[in-house]
């Protein structure tokens, strides 16, 4: 058997989560899980428009297992989101309800994260269901080179050990 | 398609092993670590997959197993 895992992206308040597991998450000034071009990033005349913030965590909603360990997430190491927009990350134990950033300090680019050095969510053990691990802050920031439009995806992983 | 997950149990002779349904891998150690290295890639893409590798550990060695791919290393490698 097996555990059933998700990948939730949290917001509001209560930390309200939305399965996006197979979905689209889309970076916004806005605090919500709705894939749309609301609220959308504004390409600036100086400086950088900062996203709201994306908070991602691996939750077991059911099936069989006994431990989980070493929850880490990484990217391709290759930014594929065009020129003058960067993506963050950093690990946040404790949720916080999901704000605008104001800065890049306490992130680091999302990309020098690799499957060769990944970015550590927990070592564990983690057992039953529900959220575990640290949750995966994401931000992204549009500068003054950008292109219009809908940026091209790109490939974030969550991995674990599980027995 | 989505990866099959491996199930690791015992066998009669008390050793542990992992199977995909067509390959087994069975650590003869007591000692050694037998887990599932399980990923979901492309996440937030609209496009995700899911990948289960069976690791087996002995003596800092591991082998990796994926369908029909092996690999045996000291390294530490993720999906």
């Amino acid at each position: 058997m097996a555990a059933t895992v998700q990948i939730v992206e949290k917001n509001g308040a209560g930390g309200t989560a939305t399965d996006k597991t197979s979905g689209s998450i889309r970076f916004k000034n806005a605090d919500n899980a709705t894939v749309d071009t609301g609220n959308p990033l504004v390409k600036p005349g100086a400086g950088v428009d900062y996203s709201f913030e994306k908070w991602l965590r691996l939750n077991v909603s059911g099936g069989t297992y006994t431990e989980i360990t070493n929850i880490k997430a990484y990217m391709d190491g290759a930014n594929g989101l065009g020129s003058g927009v960067t993506l963050y990350a950093k690990a946040v134990t404790s949720y916080a309800t999901p704000a605008e950033a104001t800065a890049t300090a306490g992130y680091a680019d999302a990309f020098t994260y690799t499957s060769g050095a990944p970015l550590s969510l927990g070592a564990g053990p983690y057992t039953s269901t529900g959220e575990k691990g640290d949750h995966l802050v994401m931000m992204l920031t549009v500068g003054t080179t950008a292109s219009g439009g809908i940026t091209p995806s790109e490939i974030l992983t969550f991995v674990w050990d599980e027995i | 398609m989505a990866d099959p997950v491996h199930e690791i149990t015992v066998d009669a002779a008390g050793h542990r092993l992992g199977t995909d349904g067509r390959i087994t891998v069975t650590l003869m150690a007591e000692d050694g670590r037998l887990f599932k290295r399980r990923a979901v890639k492309g996440v937030g893409s609209g496009e995700s997959s899911e990948v289960c590798w069976l690791v087996a550990e002995l003596d800092g060695v591991r082998v990796y197993q994926q369908g029909d791919h092996v690999i045996v290393t000291r390294e530490e490698m993720y999906p």
